[in-house]
């Protein structure tokens, strides 16, 4: 074979992608093959790609080494090579190149210096198709200097018109000019544009086409006179005269138009003696079906792939060895058969991976590649540069990336390849333009192949894309972060003893059986109340989820724990009455500490618990805030929490308002939900001392929450202050009275509320709170596994299994375990309760509060002051929000050294300017509230009655 | 001041509060996403922020939540029904002199290194802020630069 005595050593002039595709095309042609780089490009893949790898001279720029000939020509003579091939882009067009290739006795793999020299200025170009007979868009000549004879020229062409670098290409230094006004600027603008892009201030106006489309055709000849076409591209999507997306074959062209078209760039060839490859350009007037040519570029093209994908022809290895000598029509030698044997088989379309923006303007994004996942399989082919985990992208050279080919027997088939191809692409660290092509190929435009040059820019629609969600990514970051800087919720903290992973109970039950959750969607709100008002066993609540958490470890229990054991619950104690796992203080911890959806917490607790009532707690007007909403604000929540899987709101208000409560009980009762209006227990109620919560408040009470619609009757004691024979009486008053539901909640801070709810189940409550053994006591809920074993055999057996409940208690014990941090010290129940009547959910917190204050060694005084400040606001109820504004008052008194006694006298600054202010100034006008408190006067503003 | 406190509220403007809270986050919200803005509407841009940045940080074990990873260390994170996450943390590098440190992974058996930085050492080096999403207030620039002094 000839070529093969010629050419043994090949360099490549240029970078990145094109240069590994012909390394890759000269090594199978079994060449030596030598890459160059740039100091900018020391990195880049081509680099390695090749058997010899030389640096250009350093200092001369990322671009400009590629560009400068002498260097080129230096490394190949220093290298030996027979042959270079110039790519595309940089010296590719570059005739002085080709003959200072030739000068050196080195093969410019492509046409001679005088094709590109005639073919390569768009205006001799012209007079070559013109004599060939090809159609030309009408144009003028460069145009003068003199701007008169300029218009005279542009209209004897009409207008809109197309300002062109004659020696310009890829897009750059074209200019739309609409009328004639626009010609002295444009003109001027263009030349210093021709000027800056391509070294020649020669430009021309041609015709514009406005619906057009960009079809070309690629050409092959040889030294020997063969010349043979290859068939033709459609390249009609483009922005910003870009390509974008590239077919092979057009798809609507019709048999006729395609050999007409393809003639036509043969004649062009013949009649400038073209050798090796090159692409004939021509548009397509969409309104009229006219071809026009418009350029041919002298050069191997980006989408050559296409076209390979069709015809089964290397192209670029048919360059190397038509430029060794090879002919046309010898398939042994060059590898390209006669015309007649190069047929069209499919489909092929090629899309331009790059590192551009699309959402902000295309601009070009740099950095290193962290993750890179290519796409593979039947009928893809990638030609990349430097893509891979790890790569720089630096800011010096054009953004492609990568170029993903795929073929397939028809274009449907072959947009669906893309398609899928595409998606399967991981790219991470840059941004990348594939959400925007995937959003592209995937137009109804684009599948019915009615694409023209306009449609990028006149389909906005592209531009809004969907998001990869890129999760991992992100994980990664945060698992990162915390790692090397900590999380601060956890900082100084003392860390978890065991590092085991809880265990799950294993389910005893194939599918979850029915339980109070069914029942309730069957029989609905009123007739469940029935049915709970004849349960002779007692009904258990399980605080575990929410307020035992809430009260023993700061609230910071995570959906990951809580979700996982949600469908053991589901399988082995269906039993239960409701589960307690929503609102409260878990709202706002969930976001504000542990950055996660409490929405989504209720979602997948509710997924997989779909046989068990799920209980919220509701502040009344504070929603599930520290503040007073608008009434729609809190009716949207409890309409809200209802649709996503709420069924039991334990309803209170912090001073035991019920007035205050009723937007949101209404709201319940609409929604079709159980309402637990709720009582907040305080006092004593056998002290005479603190008659103003007695026997007769409560019943009234609860006679108005019965009013209001309460099916259940909730007590709260908040702070556990409720003696068994205290609630003895109230439960069995209540019941008497009202004859409604009563649910007692209650905390075990002085450690003996299991002798209570023992009381209140004796007194014939309903159903009682309880949480699971490793997390019950002290401010929590008394010990659920204890009660169930004290009532078992009696009538009130709540009827669970003493051995499940150990199961759940082990798992919560492991997952306890990991909160280390957020435990308090708190070893033993304490008495001290009945003094400062702090609720439980608050007084982990407000040790916390003391402690981060430096009060940590006066705690015993904050509880004093916690009950002096109860005292001088009129002795009121104490749950949150109401509980944290006293808390709040007595770490102020105690830091600054007030006394109960100095609190009387006026001061500069009153701790009742506040955020609570307006929910105590309203509270005191009520017919309800406190007696006006002894310090009201001084430190409230005066207001109107 | 007389009667309960909610009378005396006005009604939300909730449509104008939803287009206020979708700024705030920069995407668009759910229905109850948007009430956790009602309730808490710096919290809930917070969280918001935080898992444009960090993703669905509920997912991860609650020892990796709080305490990060330990070389050799493997987790699963299952981010929905049939996706799951093997993670493996390899090692964690030194932090460099511009108070960056690379911790290296490896997710589903692919290496990844993630670039963070060392706030414990951030007082000592300069830091170029970027623009936050959603911040009318700051203006991303293409390149770091800083502004003269008008005179």
């Amino acid at each position: 074979m000839v070529w093969q005595r010629k050419i043994t050593k090949i360099m490549v002039a240029n970078r990145g992608e094109i240069a590994i595709r012909v390394l890759r095309a000269a090594n199978e042609l079994g060449l030596r093959t030598v890459a160059v780089f740039a100091e900018e490009d020391k990195l880049a893949l081509h680099r390695f790609k090749a058997d010899e790898t030389y640096a250009l001279e350093p200092g001369l720029g990322a671009i400009k080494a590629y560009l400068s000939i002498d260097e080129m020509i230096r490394v190949a003579r220093g290298a030996q090579v027979d042959a270079i091939h110039p790519g595309y882009g940089f010296l590719s067009e570059n005739p002085e190149f080709a003959e200072a290739c030739a000068e050196a006795g080195i093969i410019f793999i492509g046409p001679t210096p005088d094709i590109m020299r005639r073919l390569g200025n768009k205006v001799s170009a012209r007079e070559v198709a013109m004599k060939a007979g090809t159609p030309v868009m009408p144009a003028t000549g460069p145009l003068p200097q003199d701007l008169n004879e300029v218009r005279r020229l542009a209209a004897a062409v009409g207008y809109p018109l197309m300002l062109k670098a004659s020696w310009g290409g890829g897009g750059r230094g074209m200019r739309v000019i609409e009328e004639e006004a626009q010609i002295d600027t444009e003109v001027e603008a263009g030349r210093r544009e021709a000027v800056a892009a391509f070294g020649n201030g020669e430009i021309f106006l041609e015709k514009l086409v406005r619906r057009a489309r960009h079809v070309e055709v690629q050409l092959l000849g040889d030294h020997h006179g063969n010349v043979v076409h290859l068939f033709e591209r459609d390249c009609s999507v483009q922005r910003r005269n870009q390509k974008v997306v590239e077919r092979a074959p057009a798809p609507f062209l019709s048999d006729g138009q395609r050999a007409e078209l393809c003639l036509a760039a043969l004649r062009l060839a013949r009649e400038s003696g073209y050798v090796n490859a090159g692409t004939a350009e021509f548009l397509m007037d969409d309104d009229s079906g006219e071809f026009y040519f418009i350029e041919v570029n002298p050069r191997i093209q980006v989408e050559h792939t296409v076209t390979e994908e069709v015809t089964g022809i290397d192209i670029v290895k048919a360059q190397i060895r038509i430029a060794g000598g090879a002919r046309i029509g010898d398939v042994a030698a060059s590898g390209v058969p006669a015309q007649a044997d190069i047929h069209l088989r499919g489909h092929a379309l090629q899309c331009r991976v790059t590192t551009e923006d699309p959402e902000e303007n295309f601009i070009p994004d740099y950095g290193r590649i962290t993750a890179y996942r290519g796409a593979n399989g039947f009928g893809i082919r990638l030609d990349g540069g430097t893509a891979y985990s790890g790569a720089v992208i630096t800011r010096h050279y054009d953004s492609l990336l990568e170029k993903v080919t795929a073929w397939a027997p028809t274009p449907e088939e072959a947009i669906a390849r893309m398609d899928r191809a595409l998606r399967e692409f991981r790219i991470r660290g840059v941004t990348t333009n594939l959400t925007f092509v995937e959003g592209l190929i995937n137009r109804p435009t684009f599948k019915a192949a009615e694409c023209t040059t306009r449609f990028i820019d006149d389909t906005p629609e592209l531009f809004k894309l969907s998001h990869r969600r890129d999760r991992a990514t992100r994980l990664l970051r945060y698992i990162a972060d915390v790692t090397i800087n900590g999380n601060e919720e956890v900082a100084g903290r003392p860390l978890p003893t065991t590092s085991r992973t809880p265990l799950v109970p294993a389910r005893l039950a194939e599918a979850p059986p029915h339980g109070s959750k069914q029942r309730l969607d069957q029989l609905g709100p009123e007739k469940f109340s029935a049915w709970m008002l004849d349960q002779q066993r007692l009904l258990l609540t399980d605080t575990t989820m929410r307020d035992a958490h809430q009260s023993l470890l700061a609230t910071r229990m995570r959906s990951y724990d809580i979700v996982r054991i949600a469908d053991a619950y589901a399988h082995n104690l269906p039993q239960l009455f409701s589960l307690e796992c929503w609102g409260g203080a878990t709202f706002d911890v969930a976001m504000r500490f542990l950055n996660e959806c409490p929405w989504e917490r209720l979602h997948q607790i509710r997924a997989r618990v779909p046989n068990i009532l799920l209980q919220m707690l509701l502040r009344g007007a504070n929603g599930v805030g520290y503040t007073t909403y608008p009434d729609n604000v809190v009716q949207a929540l409890v309409k809200q929490a209802a649709a996503s899987g709420i069924d039991l709101f334990r309803v209170f208000d912090s001073l035991n308002w019920v007035e205050n409560m009723r937007v949101a009980m209404d709201a319940v009762l609409a929604s079709g939900k159980l309402l637990e209006g709720t009582i907040c227990y305080t006092g004593d109620l056998h002290d005479p001392g603190r008659a103003k919560y007695d026997l007769r408040y409560y019943v009234a009470m609860a006679q108005e929450l019965a009013q209001a619609g309460s099916h259940i009757i909730g007590i709260k004691d908040m702070a556990g202050l409720a003696k068994p024979d205290a609630i003895t009486t109230l439960v069995r008053v209540l019941k008497e009275e009202t004859g409604l539901l009563v649910h007692f909640h209650t905390h075990d801070t002085s450690g003996i509320a299991g002798a209570s709810v023992l009381a209140a189940a004796e007194a014939g409550a309903d159903a009682v709170d309880l949480a699971m053994d490793s997390l019950s006591g002290l401010t929590s809920q008394p010990n659920l596994g204890s009660v169930v074993a004290a009532l078992r055999g009696r009538d009130r057996d709540p009827g669970l299994d003493a051995g499940q409940i150990r199961a759940f208690s082990d798992y919560w014990e492991g997952v306890r375990a990991q909160y280390a941090a957020f435990e308090s010290d708190l070893r033993f129940g304490a008495s001290e309760v009945y003094l400062h009547e702090m609720p439980g959910g608050q007084f982990t917190n407000l040790k916390e509060q003391a402690r981060s204050l430096g009060l940590e060694e006066r705690w015993h005084e904050v509880a004093r002051a916690y009950s002096d400040v109860n005292q001088m606001l009129g002795d009121i109820v104490k749950v949150t929000p109401s509980s944290k504004m006293v808390g709040d008052m007595a770490l102020l008194m105690v830091s600054a050294g007030l006394s109960r006694e100095k609190w009387r006298t006026p001061t500069r600054r009153s701790p009742f300017r506040s955020p609570y202010g307006p929910i105590f100034a309203a509270s005191w006008a009520s017919r309800r509230a406190v007696s006006p408190p002894p310090c009201r006067k001084k430190s409230w503003p005066a207001r109107p009655p | 001041m007389t009667g309960r406190p909610g009378a005396n509220v006005p009604p939300a403007d909730l449509a104008a509060l939803r287009r206020e809270a979708e700024k705030r986050a920069a995407r668009r919200i759910t229905d109850e996403e948007f009430n956790s803005y009602l309730m808490y509407p710096d919290v809930f841009t917070a969280y918001a922020a935080h898992r444009r940045e960090f993703g669905p940080v509920g997912v991860l074990p609650t020892a990796t939540y709080f305490y990060g990873m330990q070389p050799d260390e493997e987790i699963s994170i299952d981010l929905e029904a049939g996706k799951s996450l093997v993670v493996r943390a390899q090692a964690i590098g030194e932090t460099d002199e511009e108070g960056f440190a690379r911790v290296f992974f490896e997710l589903n058996g692919q290496p990844r290194t993630v670039k963070v930085a060392d706030r414990r050492v951030a007082a000592s080096v300069v830091r170029h802020p970027k623009a936050e999403d959603g911040n009318v207030n700051h203006v991303a620039a293409p390149c770091p630069a800083s502004s003269a002094p008008s005179p």
